[in-house]
């Protein structure tokens, strides 16, 4: 999930420690750069293992990045352990970003989204000793000549029907890795696991032959992170010889001590135990560039060293509270090189790393304990865009806990996000995951609730029900481009009722869907053979045991999570269809279409009669609140008939990240009034403005959707004012929002709070933010219903809270 | 046959009109004519046409819906003379809704269903529906019914009132609410005169009479240049204390949100030139009802 950088809460401001502002100053301060090094020695590696298996290949080229890979330590940052050769430099990998890289090369430093620095040296060493060797290597390129010409075809158009690019330009990402397991063993244990594993193996046995190759990975890649860990554990002794500075040279050698036990053996109290975490964490984005990966049901899984840690005086609270500050500032030193597109999709170098907090326990009890409230301090001290901050809300949760959260979440920094314990694991439930597994859920990337032990894929693609709407009203053919691109589903003059256009629509998005599943499974085998995991896959049990690699069906659950973007247009367009041309046949079907054909070029007053009066969704009407859930319903069921190829099923989501604004590049104009390319509505949320009844209204027309259906997750992001947020009933009112909407059936709500930039916007464009709601006791008004200087002088209050 | 009444907003998420998430349902028509009201279209009990020049395109639909009379379009925005227009036609023909009519005349059988919507978010934060206007119990026997109605239903209700009503309609119209929110504007009663067109007789004796009988927030808005003294909240505090009040006291401090909409009505709002009271001011009054040991509040 994308989130603004956003400062820190001014009433959390004090309590900063020196060294937590220092690193979170520092992180802010970087002009995020390219690295070469990953690329360079990656590309190494594999021109050296051409003949072996392509596991073998990909563990010898991560051994060869941690044997070489520059290392260093961020003076007074306590924790070890860097992704490329700078702080919060982008490595590359090439595996995946090849094509782009050449293609793109010269956008890095002058695009708008995610711009980074490319120095001129490396840019040549890049374009003439790294690039060419992945010359019909790079995974996309494999991956779309595998395809089916249609799929292809479909997959790649201009004007896009859904977008597959984050698997073809990037890895899988999304894991859910059992940590426990991996701090609690070190890599020696996990290391003579393997070595067990492939001792007992019958070779004789055909369907051995590649896990011989599996456990050999998993013992090359154990023995690069042990030495890896050593290099650490040296640098800061060295560091520490010469280190004049009496306090830091005392951490170092802390440092130096701790990095020489883990990862390769257990740790033992809390500082190993963070220490093993976060090297473990961090070389998920050193072997992989996928999204997502997520640090799991973290105050679950570290509270026993912190408990232990305390009970044996090895750690105070506030050394613990410092430490965790530390970790929670290298989240954010993850980084990404996404391509000009995916930049788009996933703006802000969004790495989506979720951490979970709070929740039931496998038994169904309360699970909060001491760390979760730390980490929530954790988090009001710092002010970065990661670790994505989720936390799990269920009726027995302790109301300080809860509380806290809101508080938080009220300074508008978008988290944490608050996900409905009762909604997500029933809908795992429905999946057939075991009940204990179910409450033990966390959270993968954005919104999608997955059980431990998954290789989720939950962010497969996005795509554009908006435009399965302009197909549906257009005989299958694309408005900007007049290409038949879906089937002939009639003309809609002779629709009659609301069932004809609903029939045609579903027959669009079967088609759509079909080809959008032909395509993933086609990217799946790619990766499968292409671009094995085998680190990801020694952080899952169940990998392990079976010898099967990740990306091949290793995990536990195996989920494959398209996303349906663009569901509040086709809500509004079918509603305003329905009323205007159905019911009151004001306005004909033929009219409505020559203005959509025009873009309503000559048509503003239809337009506006379509903004302004007809029903819209996210006002608790039911005239269209219904025909928002029968969309959802409709991509549901289509998406859920699939299996994937890794033995497991399709699970429909609904969200967009900021994909609602590249996808609505490709739809024509709509019903809903909306304009040609204008960005489609965000998540399961309204149109934007659209919603005029406030928010208990907007969730309860949210609630009304089927979201234990919807089992990858909706997304509801709802907006205040800091006026509001910035008083104590606002506050509470936010709290006792997120409970209703949940008591109600939701399942995910975020919060941002509108700054003065967007009331600034406001006043120039009134029509585009109806929707922003002034609440003073006895008074009832619209922020774009005030006088100007009534408006000028919220803007200024709003300003001096901003900062 | 259930009551009907002129509503002019059913307003959900309201945060500041009694505990709770509260759904507040806006009363048309007020016997008190102050200056310095946000809610201007409240004052007239009749329903009324409001033009918001931002959200005008200059179409033309409007006089085209009423043949041109009373209403034009000019460089300004649409003109029109409220007495000859014919408000609903030309409302309705506005596709933007920057004409829009303020006032619907709503039984209390239409308008329970819309105040039950937010039930979940009552049960959850302790809230419920606050009955607002305008004055509610210039329509007692309206008000009356649909509080009665939510009393059987269980849900926590409240009345903002200005008290002025003769004793029998006004206590008729409050009785079956939970809580009674009582603006005090001014004590003396020629001050009160002065800026809201009546004194406070009534109201004053209203509010003693009701002390006793029912929960109170005393609601005390402070305005600039007619009751922002410290004379004016010493004689306030003591009239309160006098009255055996024990609830809890709220400071509504003076602005201008409500100015915009004197302009969409073609009103002149008579307080453009006024500060709000400043943060200091405001403690030392809510001090004065503190040291009482009454609870306040300064919203």
């Amino acid at each position: 999930m994308a989130i603004d950088v956003r400062l820190t809460d001014p009433e959390a401001a004090k309590d900063v420690i020196w060294r937590t502002r220092k690193l979170n100053e520092e992180v802010l301060a970087v002009n995020p750069e390219i690295c070469i090094e990953r690329a360079r020695l990656i590309t190494e590696s594999y021109r050296e293992t051409e003949t072996e298996p392509m596991i073998i290949r990909r563990a010898k080229a991560l051994a060869n990045v941690l044997e070489k890979m520059t290392i260093f330590i961020q003076k007074d940052q306590l924790i070890a352990g860097v992704q490329a050769s700078k702080l919060r430099s982008a490595p590359l990998f090439p595996e995946t970003e090849a094509n782009y890289l050449e293609k793109e090369i010269d956008l890095f430093e002058k695009r708008e989204q995610d711009r980074l620095i490319i120095p001129p040296n490396i840019r040549i060493e890049l374009l003439d000793e790294v690039l060419p060797y992945w010359k019909g290597k790079c995974l996309d390129e494999i991956a779309l000549a595998s395809m089916p010409e249609k799929t292809r075809e479909i997959a790649m158009l201009d004007e896009q029907i859904f977008s597959v690019g984050i698997h073809l330009s990037g890895s899988i990402g999304h894991i859910i890795a059992d940590y426990d397991r991996v701090i609690a063993k070190g890599y020696l244990e996990i290391r003579s696991e393997a070595e067990d594993y492939l001792r007992n193996l019958n070779l004789s046995d055909p369907d051995n032959t590649s896990k011989l190759h599996f456990y050999k990975s998993i013992i090359i890649i154990c023995d690069a992170i042990i030495r890896w860990g050593k290099r650490y554990s040296v640098l800061a002794r060295e560091l520490a010889a010469s280190e004049p500075d009496a306090r830091w040279k005392a951490e170092l050698e802390i440092m130096a001590d701790i990095c020489e036990r883990v990862p390769a053996l257990p740790a033992r109290n809390f500082r190993e135990a963070v220490q093993a975490f976060w090297f473990s964490h961090l070389l998920c984005f050193i072997e992989q560039n996928g999204l997502a990966v997520s640090v799991g049901r973290f105050d679950q899984f570290m509270f026993p060293y912190y408990r232990q840690s305390i009970a044996e005086d090895e750690i105070t609270k506030d050394e613990a509270q410092e430490l965790l500050e530390c970790l929670w500032i290298k989240f954010t030193e993850i980084m990404r090189a996404y391509d000009f597109e995916g930049a788009k999709y996933y703006a802000g170098f969004s790495i989506s790393e979720n951490l979970v907090l709070g929740g039931v326990d496998s038994q169904g009890r309360d699970a909060t304990n001491e760390l979760s409230f730390m980490c929530l301090d954790a988090e009001s001290h710092t002010s970065l865009s990661q670790p994505n901050l989720s936390v799990r809300v269920h009726n027995n949760m302790p109301e300080d806990f809860f509380r806290k959260a809101v508080r938080i979440a009220a300074t508008g920094r978008t988290k944490p996000e608050f996900f409905n314990d009762t909604v997500a694991i029933q809908s795992l439930l429905s999946l057939g995951v075991p009940l204990k597994e179910a409450r033990d859920y966390s959270i993968s990337g954005c919104v999608e609730a997955v059980p431990p032990h998954t290789n989720g894929m939950t962010n497969a693609s996005m795509s554009n029900i908006a435009k399965a709407l302009e197909l549906a009203l257009n005989n299958g053919v694309c408005r900007l481009s007049g290409k038949q691109i879906g089937p002939k589903t009639g003309d809609p003059k002779s629709f009659t009722c609301m069932e004809d256009l609903l029939y045609a629509f579903k027959t669009q998005v079967a088609s759509y869907v079909k080809e959008m599943v032909t395509a993933l499974q086609f990217i799946e085998k790619a990766h499968a053979q292409y671009y094995p995991l085998p680190y990801f896959s020694l952080l899952l049990d169940d990998c392990l045991e079976l010898g099967l690699d990740f990306t091949q069906g290793g995990a536990r659950y195996n989920y494959t999570g398209p996303q349906a973007v663009g569901l509040s247009d086709v809500a509004d367009s079918l509603a305003a269809i329905s009323k205007f041309v159905f019911d009151e046949k004001s306005v004909s079907m033929d009219f409505l279409l020559n203005a959509l054909d025009n873009d309503f070029e000559g048509a503003e007053e239809l337009r506006q009669q379509l903004v302004n009066k007809a029903p819209k969704y996210g006002n608790d009407d039911d005239y269209v609140d219904e025909l928002a859930s029968k969309v959802v319903l409709i991509y549901c069921e289509e998406v859920q008939q699939y299996k994937n190829t890794r033995g497991g099923v399709y699970r429909p989501g609904v969200y967009s990240v900021s994909a609602n604004v590249p996808l609505g590049l490709h739809v024509g104009a709509l019903p809903n009034g909306r304009k040609s390319r204008a960005a489609l509505g965000d998540g399961v949320g309204p149109v934007q403005a659209c919603d005029i009844m406030g928010p208990t209204a907007v969730t309860r027309s949210v609630a009304k959707l089927n979201h234990e259906l919807v089992t990858n997750g909706t997304l509801l992001n709802q907006k205040f004012s800091r006026d509001l947020m910035s008083t104590e009933e606002g506050k509470q009112g936010l709290g006792n929002l997120i409970r209703s909407y949940f008591d109600l059936g939701g399942w995910h709500i975020q919060f941002n709070v509108v700054d003065a930039e967007v009331l600034r916007d406001a006043q120039k464009k009134p029509q585009d933010h109806k929707d922003l709601i002034i609440r003073v006791a006895g008074y009832s008004a619209f922020f774009v219903e005030l006088d100007s200087k009534v408006q000028d002088d919220i803007i200024n209050r709003t300003e001096q809270t901003d900062f | 046959m259930t009551q009907s009444g002129i509503i002019f907003n059913t307003q959900r998420f309201s945060l500041h009109d009694g505990p709770g998430t509260r759904t507040v349902l806006f009363l048309k028509g007020c016997p008190l004519d102050c200056l310095w009201c946000s809610n201007p279209e409240s004052k007239n009990p009749d329903m009324e046409l409001m033009y918001y020049r931002s959200k005008c395109i200059l179409c033309g639909q409007c006089v085209k819906s009423c043949e041109g009379l009373g209403i034009s379009i000019t460089e300004d925005g649409v003109l029109f003379d409220r007495n000859i227009v014919d408000i609903r036609k030309c409302a309705k023909a506005c596709p933007t809704g920057a004409l829009e009519i303020v006032g619907q005349k709503k039984s209390v059988d239409e308008i329970i269903p819309v105040l039950l919507r937010d039930v979940p978010y009552f049960r959850r934060s302790g809230g419920g529906v606050t009955l607002s206007g305008g004055e509610p119990t210039m329509q007692a026997a309206f008000c009356r019914e649909l509080l009665l109605r939510l009393k059987a239903l269980g849900i926590h209700s409240a009345v903002e009132t200005c008290g002025h009503r003769t004793w029998e309609p006004f206590h008729r119209a409050v009785e079956a609410a939970n809580l009674i929110l009582f603006d005090l504007k001014h004590i003396n009663p020629e001050k009160h005169s002065s800026a809201v067109g009546v004194d406070n007789e009534v109201i004053i004796y209203n509010f003693m009479k009701l002390v006793p009988e029912k929960k109170i927030i005393v609601r005390l808005p402070v305005i600039p240049g007619y009751n922002a003294t410290d004379e004016h909240f010493r004689a306030a505090a003591a009239l309160v204390l006098n009255s055996g009040f024990k609830g809890e006291v709220h400071l509504l401090p003076y602005h201008s949100y409500g100015s915009g909409k004197y302009k969409a009505l073609q009103q002149v709002y008579q307080m453009e030139d006024t500060e709000p009271p400043t943060e200091k001011q405001l403690k030392a009054w809510a001090y004065l009802f503190e040291s009482e040991g009454l609870v306040t509040k300064i919203h």
